[in-house]
């Protein structure tokens, strides 16, 4: 097993001026290189969850928090915010209003000018994201000219350029069209190939299926279930229960199985549904 | 708002002019602000304009900044034209050409209102130059370079200018897609008194707000993220700004336009006068 | 076939100050009663489209017809009798103090009596299975109430033609599906419904009619299940059919589908076509 990176142990949250816990003894770690999915329905508390792990809550967004999430053995409600984005870049749902500057080479270079990091060090991280996200030709566009799509790579560009070791996606493409969203999944993949560990919130379970290893399922607060994709994302019933819409070809084994077809397990993505309905049409 | 960003845009462009040091131009533009301001003489004026135009076609924005300023240069002289006849003082010696109530043109007032537009017209021309050659945006942070190094003052304010032109259309965006909501909705914003209009729109001032309020605090989030503090004196600017010899070739063609222009004054060839 | 509620001839359109028409001799036809989706990557024209429907934009070139009448003469407010149209995200219009005075806004510009307006209010609510407080704020409501309620005020003006644009945004599938199943209900009631979304998942489930846009121009329009069956010239405007699409074509590519496939109907065919082999 390899190292854990953040550890957050029994934590619960309340919101100024709410009575509602936002988050109630929530519990987990993730190790380093883990991509790990995050879905619930509206107000289960993700993205509170998300904003408690880079320390905006309850540094910036107040309430009241119990228990601790520690990154990189450092408690997240104490160390600044500027520190931990070090460590964990988080991108959110609303591409426009994370981008602050009138360019994405201005948008990339202002966190590490405020880093007060030397010419040379900002020159070789911008070059190196700018080129990773693909936006190298339009470097001196307006944020006003760009794709939604492209406007989230810039943000994830400008949250990598600080070299961290986590990516946090929080719906980072729920407002895009499905070729940016398909964008954004295709460059989480390939973080992951580079060994980044990613933290991703989303409703897309298709698009989710493809790079995720494990499955945080929360409701109300709550984490209802914690453990393999695979298992958690094909369990039909239980997604269903939340509202959540299983992947159609899955929600078609699930219904073959009902009628007596014998699935050793049920398919995720159309290439395993594929094969395995093929084959065990073949087999009747 | 389109044509401001388009402008924007065109200063980001790559050309000998463009990538001089954006600080030496604005001492430039200065000096070429100065000019019209000291000179009525038509002669003077046609040269400097002309050779503003040399240096946007060195610039290769001639194309851009002839369209920009063919549908200009026609309001600002009509604006003159129209107006001038209240001003300029009709005295009986003049060669008038028609006399009704308080009109009264002359070939000498007609000289007099070409002059006045010929200033306009090279302060516009100075104007547009210096916007599509520069990048607003590099002269704000290279100014918050000098303020921060030199004088100890937060970057605070320059990021201010420069997120206010990444954030204005924006804006201007949403204001468009939240009247077309309440037109939708049978709201006729479209006629009525210009009173009326502004009381209809009163019901739209909410959601703008309410956005606007909740894009401020996503940016104060933004700006703790991306590790903004207002007390960094030591902030890296990664734009680097070195003066070279053709900044100081450029700096010096609005240096001697200027001092021609103050010769012109103390020789007493300045103003139009000269020519009646 | 009843006759064109919406009717749009040779309609062109150009932003000012752009150089590439938006619509580009779009031809089109919306029976009265239809539930037709229309999708297509952004820029592709469809809001363009949607807001020549309602007035908001007028042809550059080209005629639109809203229940025979031509919308060059008519101003949005007019036009707001016939059609309802609700935009994507309800924070841009929701402004009243309670929910009773958002959704009497539109009835009030229409100059509805206050009779009329009180009984809309109760009615709108019910279609829009709101079980709120008429003297509630309205920014206390969650984002799924805040989205039916936005449809409510539309619907109290009584237009017969409905258009959402995008339901899903900021809303998980839950909250998605129930302003769809309402919607579908007033379909059923004789409301013709026009949607645009990304959710190819929401598409296959509740429209009968598909039209796709890309470039500026209509690609693809058709009944659901025809249309999500040219997966490959889908691809080419940007947009991938649904899985139970790619999976049937794989599977059991001869059999005709008749209406649109959800994974249970899949599910129904392979059966009854391995039971058949």
């Amino acid at each position: 097993m390899s190292k854990p990176i953040i550890v957050c142990s029994d934590l619960s949250f309340v919101y100024k001026d709410s009575k509602k816990p936002a988050l109630k003894n929530v519990s987990f770690t993730i190790s380093e290189g883990e991509f790990v999915g995050i879905i619930g329905p509206t107000g289960a508390g993700k993205s509170t969850l998300c904003w408690a792990i880079n320390g905006v809550i309850p540094q910036i967004m107040q309430g009241k928090l119990k228990g601790s999430v520690e990154v990189k053995g450092k408690p997240s409600n104490k160390t600044p915010v500027d520190e931990i984005s070090q460590i964990i870049g988080i991108v959110q749902q609303d591409a426009e209003a994370q981008l602050l500057m009138t360019d994405i080479e201005k948008e990339i270079v202002f966190p590490l000018e405020n880093l007060s990091l030397p010419r040379e060090e900002i020159h070789r991280r911008l070059e190196y994201v700018i080129n990773l996200v693909n936006l190298d030709e339009e470097r001196y566009r307006h944020p006003f000219y760009l794709s939604g799509g492209q406007k989230q790579r810039v943000a994830v560009a400008a949250a990598l350029a600080m070299e961290p070791e986590v990516l946090i996606l929080d719906e980072a493409t729920s407002e895009l069209d499905p070729v940016g969203a398909e964008e954004i999944h295709e460059l989480a993949g390939r973080l992951k190939k580079e060994g980044k560990t990613i933290i991703m919130v989303e409703h897309n379970i298709d698009e989710l299926a493809k790079h995720a290893d494990r499955i945080i399922v929360m409701n109300q607060g709550e984490i209802l279930r914690d453990g393999d994709a695979h298992e958690i994302l094909t369990d039909v019933n239980f997604l269903q229960s939340l509202g959540i819409y299983p992947p159609q070809v899955t929600q078609t084994a699930f219904h073959l199985r009902e009628a007596g077809w014998q699935f050793e397990r049920l398919p995720l993505n159309l290439v395993e549904a594929t094969q395995s309905i093929s084959a065990l049409r073949k087999s009747q | 708002m389109t044509i401001v960003l388009e402008m924007l845009e065109t200063g980001k462009a790559k050309s000998p002019i463009h990538s001089c040091d954006p600080r030496m131009k604005l001492l430039w533009w200065v000096c070429f602000i100065i000019v019209p301001i000291l000179v009525t003489n038509p002669i003077i004026l046609i040269v400097f304009t002309a050779f503003i135009w040399i240096l946007a076609g060195v610039a290769k924005i001639a194309k851009k900044m002839y369209r920009f300023l063919i549908v200009t240069y026609p309001i600002m002289i009509g604006f003159i034209v129209l107006t001038w006849p209240f001003f300029y003082k009709a005295t009986p010696d003049q060669a008038f050409l028609f006399n009704w109530s308080i009109f009264h043109v002359s070939v000498e007032g007609l000289i007099y209102a070409t002059a006045m537009g010929l200033r306009i017209v090279l302060a516009l021309t100075a104007c547009t130059f210096f916007v599509m050659t520069t990048d607003l945006m590099d002269l704000a942070s290279g100014l918050g370079e000098f303020l921060q190094n030199k004088l100890g003052i937060s970057y605070m304010y320059p990021l201010m200018v420069i997120s206010s032109f990444k954030f204005i259309p924006e804006l201007s965006g949403d204001y468009l897609t939240i009247t077309d909501s309440f037109r939708s909705r049978a709201l006729d914003i479209d006629s009525g008194s210009f009173f009326q209009r502004l009381r209809k729109l009163a019901p739209v001032s909410i959601p703008l707000i309410d956005i606007m309020l909740r894009r401020a605090q996503r940016i104060s989030i933004a700006l703790e993220v991306k590790a903004f503090s207002v007390n960094n004196k030591n902030r890296t600017f990664f734009k680097e700004h070195r003066v070279q010899a053709k900044d100081f070739l450029l700096l010096s063609t609005g240096v001697l336009a200027l001092a021609i222009s103050i010769a012109a004054v103390i020789l007493d060839v300045a103003k139009v006068e000269m020519f009646f | 076939m009843s006759e064109a509620i919406i009717k749009v001839e040779n309609l062109c359109f150009q932003y000012p100050g752009r150089s590439v028409n938006a619509l580009q001799d779009v031809n089109l036809e919306i029976a009265e009663g239809e539930f037709v989706a229309l999708i297509g990557q952004n820029g592709s024209g469809k809001t363009t489209l949607i807001k020549h429907f309602n007035g908001l934009l007028k042809p550059s070139k080209g005629k639109v017809f809203v229940k025979g009448k031509d919308t060059t003469s008519l101003r949005t407010a007019e036009l707001a009798r016939s059609i309802g149209y609700v935009f994507q995200n309800p924070d841009h219009q929701i402004f009243a103090e309670t929910v009773r005075d958002e959704i009497a806004f539109g009835p009030k510009n229409l100059g509805f009596s206050e009779e009329r307006i009180n009984s809309e209010i109760e009615r709108v609510l019910k279609e829009m299975d709101l079980d709120v407080d008429l003297d509630e704020m309205p920014f206390q409501l969650s984002r799924g109430q805040r989205q039916r309620l936005a449809v409510a005020s539309v619907l109290a003006m009584e237009p017969s033609i409905l258009i959402i644009d995008e339901p899903t945004t900021g809303q998980d599938w839950k909250e998605s599906i129930l302003l769809m199943n309402l919607v579908q209900n007033l379909n059923d009631k004789g409301h013709t419904c026009i949607v645009t979304t990304h959710n190819m998942n929401l598409v296959s489930l509740f429209a009968r009619r598909v039209i796709v846009m890309k470039s500026g121009n209509i690609f693809l329009d058709g009944a659901t299940q025809d249309v999500f069956r040219r997966e490959e010239e889908l691809l080419t405007a940007g947009i991938k059919a649904p899985d139970v699409y790619l999976l049937a074509r794989s599977l059991i590519p001869q059999v005709q589908l008749g209406k649109p496939l959800t994974p249970q109907r899949l599910a129904e065919l392979l059966n009854t076509q391995s039971n058949l082999g």
